[in-house]
């Protein structure tokens, strides 16, 4: 260890001596309105609901609507489409605010003189749909009235939000359907080759050779049937569960089958993938996935990104 | 609920002090333990059924203070003046050079760019190998061995207490 290695150490040491007293009642107080006016409903259900934990539609919290939904009762979700500007938040019941509030990562402008909407809790979290919704809405917002592809799809990734939030009713089939909307808008156009890889003995995930090691991309070459859940293997991060019920399950399946390309694009670049291996639960066995891979030998970045959005 | 409770009781104490070096000041690392709490609450089923939660809630916090919204119009998040000042005064004029290399060190790293000091806090606080904060930060290991060669290449020291390193 050199010396400055050995003194960062000890300056690390000692500032973290710096941090905030951390306690969860402190935690269950509703924040400051003025910073965290879009998380405040959450927080302070993690604590206080005495058991009842009502993931409420956030714009519907924000508006002081009763959104709790105990009976399990399916509650509409607003429809965006044919709105601009600042009638898609006030669709959805959420409250102005000035630009970017501090605390909300989806802020999008409805105005050009700053003000907007936080859509946090409304649209997907750091995800390609998210982002490309967000992005729509703010050009929506411009005065560009969206394609009809577009508010399909930002209908689309609202819904389907709400659903993996619990504020609305779980269907599987809507479900499907919705994803299957987000990927048309996405052009989710390569070839399907379907779900591949090979048998494993058991539900556990393969162990790499040596601590350091990797478990070996399996050959693609045995059809898997449609599996039951899925299990992302993380060397060093434990095991990831995707669940047949999770929003995100058909989408993940649908992004495994994608086709790998026989050849390289004209060039590569030089990184290697954190390597993962992902076990399918199916009625007639378990398989280890293939994950799809680029020209370059590297996972299918598509393939990549849903699967950790799918655990996020 | 009363998982969640326990969970943050638990482990609020190591977010913080997480955070604090992650971002330089106490009350952003308020700030970004509030936030991470707040999305692993949002999916709390799901993390604690992870074979680590605490890794995996430290995993939300660190991509919390990378994509941290940048404060003010200036588009940076700017470590709090009266925090290093404070501390300043508390240990007073210290003729010890080690001390104010230190402090030297400190206002080093938090000029560093946020991946550089994520990694090099990960390294040699967290103790995390390559390949783990590889993982955490969804990049290659050889990636992570840059950033933490270039951090620390920014920190060395130049004075003549501490002339050149060399390996121990």
């Amino acid at each position: 260890m050199t010396k400055t290695e050995e003194l960062l150490r000890l300056v690390l040491q000692t500032h973290a001596e710096d941090a905030p007293k951390i306690d969860a009642l402190r935690m269950a107080e509703p924040m400051p309105r003025s910073r965290w006016r879009w998380v405040a409903p959450v927080v302070a259900a993690a604590v206080t609901a005495a058991g009842v934990l009502a993931f409420t539609w956030i714009g519907n919290a924000q508006s002081g609507q009763d959104v709790a939904n105990p009976a399990g009762a399916s509650t509409e979700v607003p429809d965006i489409r044919g709105l601009l500007g600042k009638d898609v938040g006030d669709a959805l019941g959420l409250t102005p605010a000035p630009k970017d509030p501090d605390g909300c990562y989806a802020f999008a402008e409805y105005a050009n003189n700053g003000w907007g909407f936080c859509y946090d809790g409304v649209l997907p979290e750091a995800d390609v749909a998210g982002k490309e919704a967000f992005y729509l809405l703010g050009r929506q917002i411009n005065g560009h009235a969206p394609t009809e592809a577009g508010a399909d799809y930002l209908a689309a990734a609202i819904e389907l939000e709400a659903m993996r939030q619990g504020s609305i009713e779980y269907d599987a089939d809507r479900q499907e359907a919705l994803l299957s909307a987000l990927a048309e808008y996405e052009g989710v156009t390569e070839t399907l080759a379907g779900l591949r890889g090979t048998p494993l003995d058991g539900p556990e995930c393969p162990k790499p050779e040596s601590d350091q090691g990797a478990v070996a991309q399996p050959t693609p070459d045995t059809e898997i049937p449609r599996p039951t859940s899925l299990a992302l293997c993380r060397p060093g991060h434990g095991t990831f569960e995707i669940p047949e019920d999770d929003p995100m399950f058909g989408r993940v399946l649908k992004v495994l089958s994608i086709s790998s390309p026989s050849e390289a694009p004209l060039g590569c670049l030089d990184y290697a993938d954190v390597p993962v291996s992902l076990v399918a639960t199916t009625d007639d066995g378990i398989y280890l996935v293939y994950i799809p891979e680029d020209g370059c030998g590297h996972y299918n970045a598509q393939a990549k990104k849903t699967l950790y959005t799918a655990i996020k | 609920v009363d998982d969640f409770d326990a969970f943050v009781r638990a482990t609020g104490p190591s977010l913080a002090r997480l955070a604090t070096l992650l971002s330089g000041n106490p009350h952003t690392a308020e700030d970004l333990v509030q936030s991470s709490l707040l999305q692993a609450h949002r999916s709390w089923n799901r993390v604690r059924a992870v074979e680590h939660p605490e890794a995996y809630v430290r995993q939300i916090l660190v991509r919390e203070y990378l994509t941290w919204r940048r404060r003010k119009s200036t588009g940076e998040m700017v470590t709090d003046p009266d925090a290093v000042s404070a501390r300043d005064r508390r240990r007073g004029p210290d003729p010890a050079s080690e001390v104010t290399e230190a402090d030297a060190m400190w206002r080093r790293l938090q000029q560093l760019p946020r991946k550089q000091r994520a990694v090099l806090v990960m390294r040699y606080y967290l103790d995390l190998p390559d390949h783990e904060i590889a993982a955490l930060l969804q990049s290659s290991t050889s990636t992570v061995r840059s950033h933490i060669s270039r951090g620390l290449q920014t920190l060395r020291v130049q004075s003549t207490a501490m002339p050149e390193d060399s390996p121990r």
